[in-house]
């Protein structure tokens, strides 16, 4: 008859109830003055406080809300998995934009409807949970008052308060209890209900296989992370490592083998755990298909990692040129040009024919040096690209071509230093073998804004016929336009006139 | 969940249930609905002749009204009674050298059913002691001299005029009117608020609040004045005014 209630099951689910609800007090408050904060900070945005205030904001509702879900996870065995966090967010633009940013993310819009809701949804709950723990207590009170002739109280209702009613009140408790413990259980199932339509993230975006598994398994939230061997991590499937999740977390996850290496792992709620054979068969059935997926991963991982250790090479050789060019202005093109400077003095001060003579051959050959210095420091990378941007560096580097060239740059706003190197050191290279091997009558440089790409045009019209291979000039040029996603066409045909086109595509 | 032997469509966990609040919450409303009907209302009035020392009346929660008689020649007490399941208030009168005490407690009882309420008109002259720790206490044009003392009671005198008036409260708020300059007047509360309103002219004024504002209007605070008042809290607001 006792067994049949299930009274074990249900004080704990009680308790668990009860044990969630107390820590949604604290959080339903902080939530509530997180998401004032969150409004104060966003119509303060136009002045400078807003902005700390909405990223902290933010911030604080993201954290209450991921307790929140654990506690959800520990106490009503939801098995929610973790909310996406907030995608990265350039740090440009002026605070409006980077609060509209902010404001604009789909994921925070849910966490703050989530918190501004909750206070009154706990308030709610918690006054339906007191009703039943007060009158227990007030039985309780009275029971022991009246069987221990203790306390202040008289009469209860008609009869006065002996041990004769104390007895019977202290009975009358025990319906009580149970009206707690039923009043509790009822509570677990209301919380549930709201933890699951309210937490739970809406079914990430992924592959036919994760889809299939999904089905299979009927957990909806089912991930898979593939395993790449060589540098021991998990990946999802854009190619991010992922972290496993720990146990007692709500989720579990299954390794998946094939041929007896490691292939992956499926990522799925812990409750699935008591029936892993399903879990391992539904593994053993799609590793096939989870390894096609894997190697493909696989390649987005390394794709990705490619393109940014090229890019960080190039950063790294410009920042190097950009500093030898320092030293060398700063360094011995100062000590040269005092060097002319004193000459200069002594020259005054020195008589005789021959000597002046000498004195005067000495500084021409310092000017010389000087100027050979200058072109080389400009060669190594050009202070004026730095300052001024494209159309000026473009402008001096025509002006300075030993063939004649006239130049046609119309962008003018500045773009990042690698795609301004880079378009830069195109005309340079190109000039420069203009000038070496075409014996053109002239050259003609187009530097403009083609749709989503930034095109960089050198056309003359010599002799042809340019070896692609041949040079280590353009090779290094190729390097260079690769490192910003760049291309180069060179079109030389052998009965004259060379065409250099580079295309880079514009920055977002 | 479903038990076997009970109904098919409520589990025995739900006959548990659905029994313990029939048990705890039909008790619970019946205690109430019992409480509101065995409620009886009981007026007692008498009248004391003959000349008296003074008055004393210590009546735990009931609330307590005094009147200024005038030159009748006795003191009349009007007592009315509330209580329910019978168990009506505990009332004791005795008049011992010269002065009347009058001492009611209610039993305490759960729901609570009962209060007393006492209505006195007092001829001028007599001194007056009230003692409460919840009732209210207020008074209205009495003429001679006052001694209130309340726990969380409220205590408002209206138009007195006598010698001194002393009043302590802890949580409840006083408000004291007189119609003439009073030689004594202390007013003294703990955490409620403490309002004095005298005719205007030159007193000796001690008006402070430690935590609350205190504020002095209309009256000359003079060293060697005749006529005192103190109005202190130490969490309430103090106010003092004068009347022109």
């Amino acid at each position: 008859m006792i067994a049949s209630l299930e009274l074990d099951r249900r004080i704990e689910r009680a308790g668990r109830a009860l044990a969630y609800l107390a820590i949604n007090v604290p959080i339903a408050i902080l939530g509530a003055l997180s998401v004032v904060a969150l409004v104060l900070g966003a119509a303060l945005s136009i002045a400078v406080i807003g902005l700390p205030l909405l990223i902290g904001a933010a911030a604080a509702c993201r954290w209450l809300v991921r307790v929140d879900r654990r506690a959800a996870n520990r106490f009503l065995d939801l098995h929610i998995p973790p909310i996406a966090a907030a995608p990265p967010r350039s740090a440009a633009g002026g605070p409006w934009r980077r609060s509209l940013a902010i404001l604009s993310d789909r994921g925070l819009l849910r966490i703050v409807t989530l918190l501004a809701t909750k206070p009154l949804v706990i308030a709610v709950l918690v006054g339906v949970g007191l009703v039943p723990v007060v009158l227990m207590a007030v039985l309780i009170l009275l029971g022991v008052q009246g069987v221990g002739s203790v306390g202040g109280v008289d009469y209860f209702g008609p009869w006065s308060l002996g041990v004769g009613t104390g007895l019977v009140l202290l009975a009358l408790a025990l319906p009580a209890a149970v009206l707690v413990v039923a009043t509790f259980d009822a509570l677990h199932v209301v919380l549930s209900t709201i933890g699951r339509s309210l937490l739970a993230p809406r079914s990430p975006d992924s592959g036919p296989v994760r889809e299939m598994l999904a089905e299979s398994l009927g957990d909806s939230s089912v991930a898979i992370a593939y395993w790449l061997p060589d540098r021991e991590t998990f990946v999802d499937e854009a190619g991010h490592p992922i972290e496993l999740p720990q146990p007692g977390s709500g989720r579990a996850w299954t390794a998946v083998e094939r041929d007896g290496r490691r292939v992956a792992a499926i990522v799925h709620d812990a409750a699935l755990d008591t029936s892993s054979e399903l879990v391992q068969a539904a593994a053993a059935a799609s590793s096939l298909a989870i390894d096609n997926e894997r190697l493909k991963a696989d390649l987005r991982a390394r794709v990705a990692e490619l393109r940014v250790s090229r890019q960080r090479i190039v950063e790294a050789a410009d920042e190097a040129r950009r500093r030898i060019e320092r030293d060398l202005h700063d360094g011995a093109q100062q000590q040269l040009l005092a060097v002319a400077l004193e000459l200069r003095v002594l020259r005054s001060r020195v008589n005789g024919d021959d000597t002046v003579a000498l004195v005067d051959g000495l500084a021409q050959r310092l000017d010389v040096a000087l100027g050979e210095l200058r072109e080389l420091a400009r060669g190594i990378h050009p202070a004026l690209l730095t300052q001024s941007g494209l159309g000026p560096a473009i402008g001096s580097l025509v002006e300075r071509s030993p063939a004649p060239a006239q130049a046609e740059v119309t962008v003018d706003e500045r773009l990042p230093a690698p795609i301004e190197s880079a378009a830069y050191f195109v005309v340079a290279e190109a000039l420069t073998n203009v000038a070496r091997y075409a014996q053109a009558e002239r050259a003609d440089v187009e530097v403009r804004r083609d749709g989503d790409e930034l095109l960089v045009l050198v056309a003359d019209d010599g002799v042809g016929g340019v070896d692609v291979g041949s040079g280590s000039g353009l090779r290094g040029l190729q390097d260079r336009l690769a490192a910003v996603d760049g291309t180069l066409r060179i079109d030389s045909p052998h009965d004259g006139g060379t065409r250099l086109e580079a295309r880079i595509p514009w920055p977002a | 969940m479903q038990g076997q032997a009970s109904s098919p469509r409520i589990s025995r966990w739900g006959v548990v249930v659905t029994v313990s609040a029939v048990l705890v919450l039909g008790g619970a409303a019946a205690l109430l609905i019992a409480s509101v009907t065995s409620s009886h209302e009981r007026m007692v009035s008498f009248a004391v002749r003959g000349s008296l020392n003074g008055v004393a009346l210590d009546v735990g929660d009931g609330d307590v009204v005094i009147a200024g008689g005038g030159q009748r020649p006795q003191l009349e007490v009007q007592r009315t009674d509330r209580y329910a399941f019978g168990h009506d208030a505990d009332v004791q009168r005795t008049v011992s050298g010269g002065e009347l005490s009058l001492r009611a407690r209610c039993p305490s009882t759960l729901p609570q059913g009962c209060s007393v309420r006492y209505r006195l008109i007092v001829p001028d002259n007599v001194p007056v002691t009230v003692r409460t720790s919840g009732g209210k206490v207020s008074f209205s044009r009495y003429r001679g001299s006052a001694r209130v003392t309340t726990r969380s009671g409220d205590i408002d005198i209206g138009a007195f005029c006598g010698f001194s008036l002393e009043a302590r409260a802890e949580s409840g708020d006083i408000a004291a009117s007189t119609a003439c300059a009073p030689q004594e007047l202390s007013l003294r509360s703990t955490s409620g608020s403490v309002h004095a309103s005298v005719p205007a002219g030159r007193y000796r004024v001690e008006a402070e609040s430690a935590s609350g504002t205190h504020e002095v209007r209309g009256v000359a605070a003079v060293a060697d004045a005749p006529f005192s008042i103190q109005a202190l809290s130490s969490s309430g607001d103090v106010l003092v005014e004068g009347r022109q």
